[in-house]
């Protein structure tokens, strides 16, 4: 390759993100009324979210507040989604990427990874983002709810949660290469047990033992809980240090799994001749 | 083998395994379990070689491997046994050092509601091209295939025949060693069709790219082809299309493709692989 043509590795790839965002926003934004009755929607949902939470007065639950650090429960709900969120944003690509652009990617001179990465940027980032800002602002100036998101021990543990995150979507890219399906069962599963086991909405002190165990396996609860104490109850590093240690353990379990399933996935897929199907 | 070829293809062989049909059995399992599941076979001891610079066409009836064989080069599929080598490596084993040398017209993403220029802008940044080299490209090959006017529409506004050409613009683009085309004009018009082989072999002399190509199209190969393989899950025959139409004392290549394959026995849809 002639480098009177190719651009330097940094240059390309750092144009292979820009182009790829620009168009993902060109698309997006050629209906503009889609663009707008979305962030309409998001806005709305806040609301509801805010309004629900400071309609719920219950003297049995301040027990459960207490755990979390946080003084009512519209802040235990605003909290709990921003964390979500913060989490599913920090995701590094989208696993449906592997599903059906692995083989369009493939054979160009750029790491998979960083394709995947930029097409990630594209538009889910932008919305998470979007989202996350909306969320933000709905709590801090219509409910009045008081997050530190400048605390480094909250980002060191969003940051763990994002590792299991990986995981999860690693697990789920490899599943989805394979059968063509949109979901896996790891990820079915621990997608739809997070709001009601992990604490986003509701207080996991609030359930009975036997579904506080499911609570106790999943890699959220334990960054909903320290998530909460950090931004929240303002609580350190050195406070939280003991239960940051299970969800770095939790977060690595599931790393590995999914680089382990996305390896066999990829292999078994190439096999198979699957690849080249959706 | 040495490094005398642009493409070696050494006794290359694929079985899939057989796809599932919705239900599994308990027999089913037991077989699989065992390694008893009959496979299918796509592809039994291909050998040939393709020169740099050819214009290789890989010809077959429906079934016959072709696209299995261009998913392999692609490092899409693996071969069960045998190797394809491109410039010494081989493509699913050593795939780093082919990676951004071979270029398909099948697997390009487009935007739909992103105009033509931009989305060739994003095909050139995909290939690592300095924007200016991409514009200069991409005027270039609009130019040759009457495109300018559609230039600044959206992707989904085009036809099908006119995005297969935007398609096969983002591939010459690429400036790849190896383009693959796999059945590529099937939705041309014959004015297009026509254009694009007096295109690609000016292309192809001015800058000694290999070209591979897969088609039913008869006609088309015996116009544009130096060589051709004949598959049908085996290599029936590597030839000149000129010299298998002597040698099968027919009028055109149709008709000597029909002679060649009269009385092949298609495998059957499933059969059990050597030693399995």
């Amino acid at each position: 390759m002639s480098s009177e043509v190719r651009s330097g590795w940094w240059e390309a790839h750092a144009r292979l993100v820009a182009t790829g965002f620009a168009n993902a926003m060109r698309s997006y934004f050629s209906i503009r009324s889609q663009a707008a009755m979305k962030i309409l929607g998001i806005l709305m949902e806040a609301g509801v979210w805010g309004t629900l939470g400071t309609l719920i007065v219950n003297p049995s639950l301040q027990e459960s507040l207490k755990f979390y650090m946080t003084p009512d429960m519209v802040t235990f709900m605003l909290s709990g989604l921003i964390i979500n969120r913060l989490v599913e944003m920090a995701q590094l690509f989208q696993p449906f990427f592997f599903r059906s652009n692995y083989k369009v990617y493939h054979n160009r001179p750029f790491n998979l990874w960083i394709v995947a990465f930029a097409s990630n940027l594209d538009s889910t980032f932008f919305w998470g983002l979007t989202s996350l800002v909306i969320y933000i602002l709905v709590a801090t100036f219509v409910f009045k709810v008081h997050i530190n998101l400048l605390s480094g021990a909250f980002w060191l543990v969003i940051l763990i949660g994002a590792l299991y995150r990986l995981g999860l979507n690693l697990v789920t890219a490899g599943w989805t290469m394979v059968t063509k399906s949109l979901e896996d069962p790891i990820t079915w599963f621990f997608s739809n047990t997070s709001r009601l086991f992990t604490g986003e909405l509701i207080p996991i002190t609030v359930l009975p033992p036997l579904l506080r165990f499911v609570s106790g396996m999943h890699p959220k609860t334990y960054v909903q809980t320290l998530g909460r104490q950090t931004a929240v109850g303002g609580a350190t590093v050195v406070e939280i240090l003991p239960r940051v240690w299970t969800l770095l353990f939790a977060s690595t379990v599931f790393l590995a799994l999914g680089i382990l399933t996305f390896k066999v996935c990829v292999s078994r897929a190439k096999r198979e001749g699957t690849l080249k199907w959706g | 083998m040495g490094n005398h070829h642009e493409l070696e293809v050494e006794s290359l062989t694929k079985f899939y395994p057989p796809m599932r049909r919705g239900t599994v059995g308990f027999r089913d399992l037991v077989d699989t379990l065992r390694g008893r599941r009959e496979q299918v076979i796509a592809l039994k001891d291909v050998t040939f070689n393709v020169e740099k610079g050819e214009w290789f066409g890989l010809l077959g009836p429906n079934g016959s491997g072709k696209t299995t064989f261009c998913d392999i080069l692609l490092d899409i599929t693996t071969p069960t046994s045998g190797a394809v080598r491109f410039q010494g490596h081989d493509v699913n084993r050593q795939h780093r050092h082919t990676r951004g040398k071979i270029c398909t017209m099948s697997y390009h993403f487009f935007v739909g509601r992103v105009s033509v220029r931009e989305n060739l802008r994003r095909a050139g940044a995909e290939w690592m091209l300095k924007p200016e080299e991409t514009e200069r490209r991409m005027n270039w090959l609009v130019n040759l295939f009457d495109m300018q006017e559609k230039l600044d529409d959206w992707i989904i506004r085009l036809s099908m025949g006119m995005q297969e050409k935007v398609s096969l613009i983002a591939t010459l683009m690429s400036g790849a060693d190896l383009l693959v085309f796999d059945e590529p004009t099937p939705r041309m018009d014959i004015f297009t069709r026509r254009k694009l082989y007096e295109q690609l072999r000016e292309f192809q002399n001015k800058t000694g790219t290999t070209i591979f190509w897969t088609t039913h199209n008869l006609h088309e190969a015996e116009e544009t082809c130096d060589r051709i393989a004949v598959l049908n899950n085996r290599l029936v025959t590597v030839t000149t299309p000129k010299r298998l139409v002597e040698d099968m004392q027919k009028a055109n290549l149709e008709e000597a493709f029909i002679e060649l394959l009269k009385g092949e026995m298609k495998p059957k849809p499933a059969q059990r692989p050597p030693g399995g």
